[in-house]
């Protein structure tokens, strides 16, 4: 890599390092895990800055995290590379009780644990979205899907989160 | 609008990616619907839990790794651009060693020619030409022999030259054979020395002060043929000596 390139990937893919570190560790589930990942895609992006030339840095990035991650996984023999529309049952919404007492601190944990219990689609088009704040169409462009399936997956995935969170209020309510 | 219609966009709503159209029609069913309004706000607090929940950082660990990573690239880039440089230096300096020997070579072969033609042309003043006037080569050969640390070549040049004799001149720091022919009225001279260079070179056609030259290496042996002949002519008798295998 020559200085321009080097300057250039410190100036427009370094600041994206937290974001990308948020979408690795909601992959594998993995602090270090989602180090080694990291490292891996910053490598790779290292490697290919030259070639890069779109605007949208960060989700350019994210594109190489996200790959870097499914590879890893998959040479890993993870089954939840899957998509399982069966899994993705929505709970009734009227039923749940205010999702609002479960946002205190002591209860994130728990969020986090339902979030890594949703398949890895689901897990990622929630990040980029609600965390990375992308538009569909950068998502699309990011998984690799038609902007009507990052919309229905969205939904099915907030149901789903939402189901499960309901449900584990209900167990720790007596 | 109804519920099922507002449920059915729900999330692009809450995502902003309706038209502005479709967005006001929608908070219009806000307005006035406490049920689809709760959905509303059950998300939204549910994207707010999922921002509080996700790390807001890189570990301290992977900003560690990030930091080698780019000292190592910077490192990598500065050696390679030493190294570049070193490279950029060095191919001047060996450019500048080629110039000069090639500029030599052709001062030191332009010197030659010079100097043979010269040679040439200074034999044709009076009473320089031949010093052993005989076209036998038996008796050449070892006159040569008795006069030179090295063998000279020796010989006829088909039937068109006629040998007229041999001579011992100076030229390239050095007692070189020298052969007179005459081909049609053209005097021709032989001159053949010992010469660093070696292997196969190609052979040099060239004019200086009015006379053609001939020069070629064979085996340890420089050769120059020099007359006034024409370049074409000259070169065609040079290729009557034979190759040294013969």
């Amino acid at each position: 890599m020559d200085r321009t390139n080097l300057e250039r990937f410190e100036r427009e893919i370094m600041p994206h390092l937290d974001g990308a570190y948020a979408l690795a560790r909601l992959l594998s589930r993995s602090d270090h895990d989602a180090e080694d990942i990291v490292q891996d895609a910053l490598l790779k992006a290292m490697r290919f800055v030259a070639s890069y030339q779109g605007i949208n840095a960060r989700g350019w990035l994210l594109s190489i995290v996200r790959n870097t991650a499914y590879s890893r996984l998959r040479a890993a023999g993870a089954k939840e590379l899957m998509m399982d529309d069966d899994l993705a049952a929505a709970a009734d919404p009227h039923l749940a009780p205010p999702l609002e007492s479960l946002i205190a601190e002591e209860q994130r944990q728990l969020v986090r644990t339902m979030l890594e219990r949703l398949p890895m689609p689901m897990r990622e088009v929630l990040l980029l979205r609600e965390v990375e704040d992308l538009s569909y169409k950068a998502i699309a462009e990011i998984i690799q899907a038609p902007i009507g399936t990052v919309m229905s997956r969205l939904g099915r995935a907030r149901e789903r989160l939402s189901a499960l969170l309901c449900q584990a209020a209900k167990e720790t309510t007596p | 609008m109804t519920c099922d219609e507002l449920l059915s966009r729900l999330h692009p709503y809450l995502d902003g990616e309706l038209t502005p159209d479709e967005m006001r029609t929608a908070e219009s069913h806000l307005a006035l619907c406490a049920s689809c309004q709760a959905q509303v706000t059950r998300y939204r607090a549910l994207g707010a839990t999922l921002r509080a929940t996700m790390p807001a950082r890189a570990s301290a660990a992977l900003q560690q790794r990030a930091h080698l990573l780019l000292r190592d690239a910077r490192q990598h880039t500065k050696r390679r651009r030493w190294v570049t440089a070193f490279a950029a230096c060095a191919a001047v300096a060996l450019l500048g060693v080629c110039l000069w020997q090639f500029t030599a070579g052709r001062e030191g072969e332009d010197a030659e020619l010079r100097d043979v033609a010269a040679l040439h042309l200074r034999s044709q003043l009076p009473g320089h030409l031949i010093d052993l006037t005989t076209s036998d080569t038996a008796v050449i050969a070892p006159w040569f022999g008795r006069q030179l640390p090295y063998t000279p070549w020796t010989g006829v040049l088909g039937r068109e030259c006629v040998l007229l004799g041999a001579r011992l001149d100076y030229c390239d720091h050095q007692r070189v054979a020298v052969l007179v022919y005459r081909h049609a009225g053209h005097l021709i001279s032989l001159i053949t020395y010992p010469s660093d260079r070696r292997g196969d070179h190609p052979r040099i056609l060239d004019t200086r002060d009015g006379v053609a030259l001939c020069g070629w290496t064979q085996g340890h042996l420089q050769f120059y043929m020099v007359s006034d002949l024409a370049q074409d002519v000259l070169e065609h008798i040079s290729h009557m000596v034979p190759p040294p295998s013969a």
